[in-house]
């Protein structure tokens, strides 16, 4: 909220005393001092992997299998109640690109990309975990990986490639994760940073 | 907000204040074309900068906190009344205000606002070209005339992204065609003039020649008559990269035939367009190119001064090597 807009709630907060007013925020910090003395502060921590695991197959009936994953995903800031299907389904596929980004098969690479159109942002969430965990095996930190229910088939994908090309894949994925605050087209910048990797190998 | 979100709020009545913002004109008139057929119990007014007279003695007659109407402010970033967010604070009536430039939401008059409206971008469509052709099939159809093959591609490629300048071609067609009512490539030639402004095309084309003159003049050019630096550069992002795929095809040697379908541009587009410079630059240059047609984008978005200031700059990078 703006300055301006903070202080009009500010008065109808004094105006409206008979009224109840919850207001829902990632950071505390960002809401003006006058407004966060007025209020009564409840903390949320971030779900555990355990929590989201139990929402999705308990109470949104996922098989157990899959609700583990995606709990292990979820811990990591991904928001995976928002479409959880579908990040069962990037889960798979962020591998088959990784695989094809490798073979230099960039159009097909880009295909890919585009199937997700409208939702770069979980594919290039995921993307980062698994080149992460990627680090992690070749670090010999299997425990560390997030996707554990795939350990296997990463060791395998990444046997081709050395420590150097995932430092690179990290750092090219990263900036964009960085940037994309700024609103630019994740989805452009997802298949361009396609196109340095498959260059750079 | 995004356009077709804001849209969905508006049918359902969600919402009763939006602040449009985006030089692209068409969506606009769209919104607030719906917004008519949305309310149409209710008395529209309509005011310009021109009638901002009239406009702030409506802000000071009492009836207009009485009466619920639909009032639509337009071009509002040319008008000097810093009145409007006192009207958004006491009214109960449906307010569209629209911005002829992507506003400065930081701004004090603009800011002040922002607590009452939902602020609406009306950005330009992001899959190049597919979208204007289909409205341009649609346009044709609806006026009850049809078309040669590749008709709509034609006009699109000698106009390019401007909704308001393909109406107005396309209509000029019409009333050519009003006997026989069935257009042809050759009558789109004959009637249809280039566009005057400096098109995203030409720009791109020159950067591809290195043209480093030409294509500060066409950019300078394209600004008089728009002001969204952030959409001519993810236009030449998406332009780039389509031409970076045809780079890919063309070293696969897929036939040109099958790279029309694969990627879904006409096959006129794909030779007129396309393959020659393809031909001439080859993929690591384009691909470079599109790299650093990204990393604009991230300046130009970041930066908050003049951003024509940044495109310019990057038009002269381009001869010293990118």
């Amino acid at each position: 909220m703006t300055w301006e807009a903070s202080n009009k709630l500010l008065k109808a907060f004094e105006e409206y005393q008979d009224h109840y007013f919850f207001l829902v925020s990632s950071n505390a910090e960002k809401i003006i001092p006058t407004i966060r003395s007025r209020c009564l502060h409840f903390k949320f921590n971030s779900l555990r992997p355990e929590d989201i695991v139990n929402i999705l197959w308990i109470k949104k009936g996922f098989e157990l299998p899959k609700a583990k994953s995606l709990g292990w995903v979820g811990s990591e800031g991904v928001d995976v109640f928002s479409n959880p299907s579908l990040y069962i389904e990037l889960r798979e596929s962020v591998l088959t690109l990784f695989s094809t980004v490798v073979k230099k098969d960039i159009c097909q690479a880009l295909d890919l990309v585009d199937r997700y159109s409208s939702e770069p942002k979980a594919l290039l969430d995921l993307f980062l975990i698994l080149i992460t965990d990627m680090l992690m095996i070749k670090d010999g930190c299997e425990n560390s990986v997030v996707n554990k229910d795939q350990v296997g088939e990463i060791k395998k994908a990444c046997e081709k490639v050395d420590y150097r090309f995932l430092i690179l894949l990290g750092n090219l994925f990263g900036s964009a994760k960085e940037n994309q605050h700024l609103n630019i087209d994740l989805g452009s910048r997802l298949k361009n940073n396609i196109m340095k990797a498959g260059q750079a190998l | 907000m995004r356009f077709f979100e804001a849209l969905k709020n508006l049918r359902s009545r969600v919402n009763n204040k939006y602040f449009l913002t985006g030089s692209e004109t068409f969506l606009k008139r769209q919104f607030i074309q719906e917004a008519k057929t949305v309310y149409p119990e209710l008395p529209c007014h309509t005011y310009l900068p021109e009638d901002e007279k009239n406009f702030i003695s409506m802000l000071s007659s009492e009836d207009i906190f009485e009466q619920s109407s639909l009032i639509i402010v337009r071009d509002f970033n040319k008008m000097s009344s810093g009145e409007l967010p006192d009207l958004l604070e006491k009214t109960g009536n449906v307010l569209i205000i629209s911005s002829s430039e992507k506003a400065d939401l930081k701004s004090k008059n603009i800011s002040r606002c922002m607590g009452f409206v939902l602020p609406v971008e009306c950005l330009p469509f992001p899959d190049y070209g597919k979208e204007y052709q289909l409205w341009l099939i649609k346009l044709i159809s609806t006026a009850g005339y049809t078309m040669e093959e590749g008709v709509d591609e034609i006009i699109f490629s000698k106009i390019g992204p401007d909704f308001f300048s393909l109406d107005n071609e396309t209509r000029k067609i019409f009333l050519y065609k009003t006997l026989d009512r069935h257009i042809t490539k050759k009558d789109v030639e004959l009637v249809v003039s280039n566009s005057v402004y400096g098109s995203p095309y030409d720009i791109l084309d020159n950067i591809l020649k290195k043209d480093i003159t030409d294509a500060v003049g066409s950019f300078q050019l394209y600004m008089v008559d728009n002001s969204d630096c952030t959409g001519l550069v993810l236009f030449l992002i998406h332009y780039m990269e389509k031409m970076c795929r045809v780079a890919m095809l063309v070293e696969q040697k897929i036939p040109s035939d099958d790279i029309a379908s694969i990627l879904k541009i006409s096959k006129y587009m794909l030779k007129t367009r396309y393959l020659a410079r393809v031909n001439t630059l080859g993929l690591t240059q384009l691909a470079k190119i599109y790299d650093s047609l990204c990393t604009l984008d991230v300046q130009v978005r970041q930066f908050s001064g003049d951003k024509k200031r940044v495109v310019e700059n990057y038009l002269f990078s381009v001869k010293g090597g990118l």
